[in-house]
């Protein structure tokens, strides 16, 4: 076990920068998702747009889309005229001024074509929105009276209809949302660590051992090669096994039962396996002989890169339909798709069957690099 | 020194080919027990080939290699746990100190801890590492790292030692420490295999020598006969003003002389054999009122021997 201590010696040596990526790591994503948590129960708030209304018609139609526009927006009055309205509108004092020209109750009740006329804030979300009202008292009044209804009557029916809200509950099929949310914000963060700390601190240890004037030294002994690579296989997968239960232990910490749900435990499992990948991805560093430099130089890359592209920054919703296809051949894409699954996020629902192929995916990409870092040792070897 | 003739490494008709290259070309040697043999010749003539092969670190196209009276291959771990390896290059770990490096190096022959202390405690002692033994290799000066990078090679006090070029980039101070070392060794019974292009220190140190050049034996024999190989046996040189070429041919008629060469108001007499000969050329030189400055007479070198044989020095 003497090449296994060694790898120990050396990797207990290296420790400080581990545990500095592993505290920061902790500490960014316990506040993200604590912050995260608060944004999502104060997130919603009903926007009201501040209008204006000039009414010629002075009808009931007109008086009362004015009365349940009132309801709806922040009515203010401005001059009736045109540049008056304009700059209201540059100073944005109003996002609409409505004109109800004479006559339109009568062109509405004859099914004759007259349109309002408005002035807004070109493409604006407050000109939709207020449009969206309009439209809505209007085709109500005209189901109204299309049953054969008095306009006033119509008026005061589509008014009341109107003041009635629907009440709307999301229902999420997986258990535990919340702590699922919590829990997919903390995952999301992982494999970026897992890479970060797997690589930069396992290749620098393989490459040591396996430099030529080392390995030439440990050959000529009477410890066998297979022994030698056994022992340097051993001491990588204890090391990477203590990173995820170090990581478990804090998520197990801060989240507590949640992660003993089955989609907690689903969780896991999708971290396990990208941790294989993870650990698969040191090896193949590892088959090239590089300085601790350039070592951390391509963490940072496919840290970073996988980071970015593949939505552990960035969540997958804001990242091009482009980019996400490029994604797909890094594994760090099925990680997080099969992450954001199990906590609902990014529009992703949980499906078993889809939750199985990002799995498979990530084990396929691990057994590649590894068949690679096979090849390439082979052929050093010749 | 213990020679009572008992094969340690027996190499017949090693043949190491990359691609069209012929590393090491129908090498074939024996080294007994109690000898240091040396391994010398210019970069690139197959000496660290030869090694690799011996320690069959390399695989090799044809031959045979037997190491204390066995075959040897890359299983052979009871024949390795006898044999002490100190490569070209320094072999230990940086972030491990200069006691933990000979520790494990001497752990992967002895596993136990008691005994293996010891072996340590006497390798640092041997090498004059004492007042290094908690720092990392980083801070070693070149020659403190090479006496380390001995120390992790002997620690389990082998049998048969091999040193590729250990004095590569070392200061004098340590070089001659580690010759010394290396002497010490071979008292205490270790078999030594010493490579080299300085051929000063293979002088000094060896018992027998082989000259390679381009994978071939070009010579083998102790110092004396290899030296016995070649024409000359003595050079004479005297700084001298207006020696014409009467007096040249004068110079040629004294026995033993087989070439004389004046260039650049030095006068050089080769010779061939013979006693007395630096009373010769003194003598001819009083007599017809020459007058002289320094005067030096050099003795043949291996390097005189590699040039004769090859017609190239040693260090081209």
């Amino acid at each position: 076990m003497q090449v296994f201590k060694a790898f120990w010696k050396i990797a207990l040596k290296r420790i400080s920068s581990i545990i500095i990526y592993i505290v920061i790591y902790a500490m960014i994503t316990v506040i993200i998702s604590s912050s995260a948590k608060d944004e999502g129960q104060k997130s919603f708030k009903d926007s009201v747009t501040t209008i204006s209304i000039t009414d010629h018609d002075d009808s009931v139609l007109s008086r009362g889309l004015k009365q349940y526009l009132e309801s709806k927006c922040t009515v203010t009055e401005i001059a009736d005229d045109k540049e008056a309205m304009q700059d209201s509108l540059f100073y944005r004092n109003v996002d609409y001024i409505l004109m109800i020209p004479a006559g339109f109750e009568d062109s509405f009740l004859d099914n004759k074509e007259m349109k309002l006329e408005n002035v807004k804030i070109p493409d604006s979300k407050t000109g939709q929105y207020t449009d969206s009202y309009i439209d809505r008292y209007l085709s109500t009044v005209n189901m109204y009276t299309a049953g054969g209804m008095e306009i006033d009557k119509a008026a005061d029916a589509a008014a009341e209809a109107l003041t009635n809200e629907t009440s709307v509950t999301i229902y999420n099929s997986s258990d535990n949302s919340s702590d699922n949310n919590d829990l997919v914000y903390y995952f999301q963060y992982l494999p970026y660590i897992f890479l970060m700390v797997i690589v930069c601190g396992l290749c620098p240890i393989i490459i040591m051992m396996n430099s030529r004037e080392i390995k030439n030294r440990t050959m000529c002994s009477s410890i066998s090669s297979a022994s030698r690579n056994s022992q340097i296989a051993s001491g990588s997968i204890l090391y990477s096994l203590i990173v995820w239960l170090v990581l478990m232990i804090l998520a197990f910490a801060v989240y507590k039962e949640a992660l003993f749900t089955k989609t907690g435990l689903l969780f896991i499992l999708n971290s396990i396996i990208f941790l294989v990948v993870s650990a698969s991805v040191a090896l193949l560093i590892s088959s090239f002989e590089l300085s601790n430099m350039a070592v951390t130089g391509i963490a940072n890359v496919i840290g970073l890169g996988m980071s970015f592209i593949c939505g552990i920054f960035v969540p997958q919703t804001y990242l091009g339909s482009s980019l996400l296809d490029a994604a797909k051949f890094l594994p760090a894409y099925w990680y997080i798709k099969a992450s954001n699954m199990l906590g609902g996020a990014c529009g992703e629902v949980y499906d078993a069957n889809e939750f199985t192929i990002c799995i498979i995916i990530q084990v396929l990409f691990a057994a590649a690099l590894f068949a690679v870092s096979f090849v390439l040792s082979r052929r050093k070897k010749a | 020194m213990a020679d009572n003739n008992k094969t340690v490494v027996k190499v017949e008709n090693l043949v190491k080919r990359y691609k069209d290259l012929i590393a090491v070309d129908h090498l074939s040697f024996s080294i007994n027990e109690g000898e240091i043999f040396g391994l010398l010749g210019p970069n690139g003539s197959g000496k660290t080939t030869t090694i690799n092969c011996i320690l069959s670190l390399l695989t090799f196209n044809k031959g045979n290699i037997e190491i204390f009276g066995k075959p040897m291959n890359a299983d052979s771990y009871d024949i390795k746990k006898n044999i002490g390896i100190i490569m070209q290059n320094v072999a230990v770990y940086n972030e491990l100190t200069v006691r933990e490096n000979i520790d494990y190096f001497c752990g992967l022959y002895i596993k136990d801890k008691k005994e293996r202390k010891k072996l340590v405690d006497e390798a640092i002692r041997f090498t004059g590492l004492e007042d290094f033994e908690k720092f990392y290799p980083k801070k070693l000066s070149g020659g403190l790292l090479r006496r380390l990078n001995i120390a992790c090679g002997i620690a389990h006090k082998p049998k048969l030692i091999i040193l590729d070029e250990p004095t590569v980039a070392v200061d004098p101070q340590s070089r001659n420490k580690i010759l010394e070392g290396i002497e010490e060794l071979n008292r205490q019974g270790a078999t030594i295999i010493y490579t080299s292009h300085y051929m000063e220190e293979v002088e000094q140190l060896c018992t027998r020598i082989m000259i390679m050049d381009k994978g071939k034996v070009i010579a083998t024999g102790t110092k004396e006969e290899l030296k016995k190989m070649i024409k000359n046996t003595e050079t004479i040189t005297v700084e001298i003003l207006d020696f014409d070429k009467s007096n040249i041919a004068d110079i040629r008629q004294l026995p033993h002389v087989y070439e004389v060469k004046y260039d650049g108001q030095k006068l050089i007499v080769y010779f061939s054999g013979g006693k007395h000969n630096l009373i010769r050329v003194m003598d001819y030189l009083q007599k017809n009122d020459f007058s002289f400055g320094r005067v030096y007479t050099e003795l043949p070198t291996l390097n005189d021997v590699f040039l004769e044989i090859t017609g190239k020095k040693l260090r081209d």
